[in-house]
Order: structure tokens, then C-alpha cells, then sequence
């Protein structure tokens, strides 16, 4: 009982990171989100594995550098050239007080693409 | 007196519900000095175990929208939001520039009107989506 308690804990605080691309209106908008939770607020506990589905423990994805590696992957795999408009934000989401925070590092850019940034 | 208690409680259920509800907007300013307008195409809902869709603002272009909200039904979704401030463009005959994205995602259920967070997550999530860009 105590090790499905756990398993379930484990499951309901673990982080993710994503990558989303919109089509829509011909801009091209990407969209990267790296969320994790930390202790003390300052060690962390379990954030998003940029390279998989899961997550990792006791390591701190959740930063611009991942959200940027995380664009980039997307430009190269994608046709595109370049990004413009490129803005990162972080919000915080204490649930319990100097004990436990979640924390997510948003990440938001215009993809240009690969033609219309050789012109 | 109980009867009091009763219709007081659920008028405050509905006024809590209204107050939590989701909601769609586009706001838009024209500046005459940049010659340009600002454009702000917002929505947000709130999720039950983050992944049933509860209530959220009804994207749903103006003749076909039933009300301000949708149920058990995701609109807070980056095609949504876009399409719309595409159709905001097309409408004005303008160009877009500058668009950015700003997104918000909260697992903890904070007490309506309170800053106080209900300390199990997961259980009611918030979403928002906000894109802003330029017209000229």
C-alpha cells in the first residue's frame, strides 16, 4: 500500500517538457514548456526529460538553455531557417510554503522558414 | 431559516462557478503614433485530473457561438487562439507582426478569492493562452 502510495506521488509530481508547433494563418508559432517540481526551493526534485517521454530525478531541466536546445532540435528537424519573436518566461506555483514548488519555464517563437530566411 | 441557508449556498456554488469559469477574449488598441494595433487573443478553462477538459471560454467565432463558455470541451489550444487572431487580421485587412505566446498552467486548485492553494495536484488545473502580436 505505502509503495503504491508512492508510485502514485511519484507519478501526480512528475515533470514533462513539450514541444508544440502551430500552423496556422502561415506563422508558424512554436511553443516549448519544461516543468519540474523542487524542495526547499532550491534543490530539485524531478523535472522533464528533454530527450524522452518521463522524467528525470534530482536534476534541474527546467531552464531556458532546455527550452532553447528543445527549439533547436525542432529547427533542425524542421524545414526552417531561423526564429524570430523569441521570448522565455518562468512561473512558480508554490504548493506548500519554502517545502515544495512546481516550476515551469515557457518558451515561445516564430518559425521562419528556411526559404523565406535565405531571401 | 434552513431553507435561507440552502439558496444562499447554492447562489454562492453558481457565483463560484461563474467566478472560476473560463473565458475567451480578444482585446485590441490602436496606437496612432506606431500606426500599428496591438492585439490580445486570450482563453483559459480549468481541467479535472489534467486531462478532462471542465469549462473554458467558447472560441467559437461570433455567428455560430452558443455562450461565453464551452463545456467538456478543449478550446484553450494553440489553433483555437491563432485561428482566431488570424480571422482578427483578415478582418482588418492588416498584416502580422510580432507574435508571442504566453502560456500559464497551474496544477494546484487555489481557493477562489484566496491566494491559498488546495495541496494536492493534478486534481483541478488551470490553462491560459495568450497571444499577442502586431497589426499594420
Amino acid at each position: 500500500m505505502k509503495r503504491l502510495a508512492f508510485i502514485l506521488a511519484a507519478v501526480a509530481l512528475a515533470g514533462c517538457s513539450s514541444v508544440q508547433i502551430c500552423r496556422e494563418g502561415g506563422h508558424d508559432m512554436c511553443c516549448v514548456r519544461t516543468s519540474g517540481w523542487k524542495l526547499f526551493n532550491c534543490i530539485p526534485f524531478v523535472s522533464g526529460n528533454p530527450e524522452g517521454w518521463c522524467c528525470r530525478f534530482f536534476s534541474n531541466t527546467v531552464k531556458v538553455e532546455t527550452n532553447i536546445a528543445l527549439l533547436d532540435k525542432t529547427i533542425r528537424d524542421g524545414d526552417y531557417g531561423s526564429v524570430s519573436n523569441l521570448t522565455s518566461h518562468v512561473t512558480e506555483e508554490p504548493m506548500l510554503p519554502l517545502l515544495l514548488k512546481r516550476v515551469v519555464c515557457h518558451t515561445s517563437a516564430e518559425l521562419i522558414p528556411r526559404e523565406a530566411s535565405e531571401r | 431559516m434552513s431553507t435561507i441557508w440552502r439558496t444562499a449556498a447554492r447562489a454562492a456554488a453558481v457565483v463560484l462557478a461563474v467566478a472560476a469559469a473560463g473565458c475567451f477574449s480578444v482585446d485590441a488598441a490602436y496606437s496612432p503614433a506606431a500606426d500599428s494595433e496591438q492585439v490580445l487573443v486570450s482563453n483559459n478553462g480549468w481541467w479535472l485530473f489534467n486531462c478532462i477538459p471542465l469549462c473554458c471560454g467558447n472560441a467559437t467565432p461570433e455567428p455560430d457561438r452558443a455562450g461565453p463558455f464551452a463545456f467538456f470541451r478543449n478550446d484553450v489550444t494553440l489553433d483555437k487562439v491563432q485561428h482566431r487572431f488570424m480571422e482578427y487580421a483578415q478582418a482588418r485587412g492588416a498584416s502580422v507582426q510580432d507574435l508571442v505566446y504566453n502560456n500559464y498552467d497551474n496544477v494546484l486548485f487555489s481557493i477562489p478569492f484566496t491566494n491559498i492553494p488546495v495541496p494536492i495536484p493534478y486534481l483541478l488545473c488551470y490553462r491560459e493562452i495568450q497571444l499577442s502580436g502586431v497589426l499594420k
